[in-house]
């Protein structure tokens, strides 16, 4: 049996469509009792919570008017997301987000607001003085969010191993790309990883 | 036609009644197929997603309950997502889009029931070693002010040098904060990070 709107017929006698009746107001009640608080209940209507099925593209959203935003998730690469679009669909807030398999616990990023934050410590360990180019982590097999702009950087100096901070320092430049971020660095032949937050835009392709 | 609660009469008989009622069955299988996955379903009742109409206020809740809505947010001019607490509680807004931001350097977002800024600062010289007083990015009407003196976070960027040293003081105000320069080459705006309510 299953939900029929096309019931009763208008020559059923009521001992023919009670079934259907009863099937029905049946599954309204179970329809009505995911997520909600169900029918006979203090907060009958109201969420309990919301599960959301998987929505693999925007486009297959319904566009039903300029004041309707749309909350929903998104399973893309081995992670699940949940998402917020505006009336207007001119930018995406990512919820929640993240790896599902990480493989470092020194880099990480997350959405906040409408812009991205990265963090972590740079591939390379730049040796010697002067100006270096060091690049963003980046981890084979995660989906790893790539800057739609150059990030604003900072960064912090690590103590050198034997102890000799000042010949180990090092500056952002101002300068920066979608993968990367310059250096100004004191004359020194120890190289080290660069630990950094930088926080740029993303180009949303979900 | 449409949904009609008020059927059958005690007088009906069923060829009178009997369009009334699949009407009804029609307009609850439809309404209820939005946003949801639909009857005879293996997930019926399920949401595929919440298409959420701004709300003019925050909706109405009582003890041991929260909401979640949309509305327009004050800087962003666009629908935020908001969490309203427990009895008629402060609002809480979730996201935050900077559509009307004038610059992508700089931004705002909530986290939990703070307020953190970032960008570089308004002022880009800074010609002798010593104190200054910085603004945050000031764009009136699409960036919040604090309400509290922030934390502030500051990167002592330079091209050239690592002997040009910034230092946050420990001393901010809603809309400056206060930094001892050490050297007198290279003029620029300082990158801060600022959090506060």
């Amino acid at each position: 049996m299953a939900f029929n709107p096309n019931v009763p017929k208008k020559s059923d006698r009521l001992s023919v469509s009670q079934g259907d009746f009863l099937e029905n107001f049946r599954s309204i009640d179970a329809f009505l009792g995911e997520n909600h608080d169900t029918f006979g209940n203090p907060d009958e209507g109201k969420h309990k919570f919301v599960q959301m099925t998987n929505i693999p593209l925007i486009a297959n959203f319904p566009d039903d008017g300029e004041n309707t935003s749309v909350f929903f998730s998104n399973q893309k690469s081995n992670q699940i997301n949940v998402l917020f679009k505006n009336t207007d669909k001119t930018w995406l807030n990512r919820i929640v987000s993240g790896f599902a398999n990480r493989l470092s616990l020194d880099d990480g990023y997350a959405f906040v607001g409408n812009s991205l934050f990265k963090w972590g410590v740079s591939t390379n360990a730049p040796t010697g003085g002067g100006t270096k180019t060091v690049d963003f982590p980046i981890i084979n097999g995660i989906p790893w969010p790539v800057f739609a702009t150059n990030p604003l950087v900072f960064i912090f100096s690590t103590p050198a191993a034997d102890g000799d901070m000042q010949n180990n320092y090092c500056k952002w430049t101002g300068t920066s790309s979608p993968t990367g971020f310059d250096i100004f660095k004191n004359n020194s032949a120890r190289g080290f990883r660069i630990p950094f937050l930088a926080i740029g835009t993303f180009s949303d392709t979900v | 036609m449409a949904y009609n609660n008020n059927i059958p009469q005690a007088t009906d008989e069923i060829k009178v009644s009997s369009g009334q009622i699949r009407e009804n069955f029609s307009q609850i299988g439809t309404v209820f197929s939005i946003n949801h996955e639909d009857f005879n379903t293996d997930n019926a009742g399920k949401h595929k997603f919440l298409q959420m109409p701004a709300q003019v206020a925050a909706p109405v809740t009582s003890a041991d309950e929260g909401a979640l809505f949309t509305k327009t947010g004050d800087y962003s001019h666009t629908t935020e997502l908001m969490f309203r607490r427990e009895n008629n509680g402060p609002v809480v807004q979730i996201t935050q889009g900077l559509a009307n931001l004038t610059t992508t350097t700089s931004g705002f977002a909530y986290i939990g029931n703070s307020l953190i800024k970032w960008g570089p600062s308004e002022e880009d010289t800074l010609p002798a070693a010593g104190p200054y007083i910085l603004h945050f990015k000031i764009d009136a009407g699409n960036i919040p002010a604090f309400s509290t003196p922030p934390f502030v976070l500051i990167s002592d960027v330079n091209a050239t040098s690592t002997t040009n040293v910034f230092k946050w003081t420990g001393i901010s105000t809603n809309t400056t904060f206060n930094i001892i320069k050490a050297a007198t080459i290279g003029n620029q705006r300082v990158p801060f990070i600022a959090i506060g309510t």
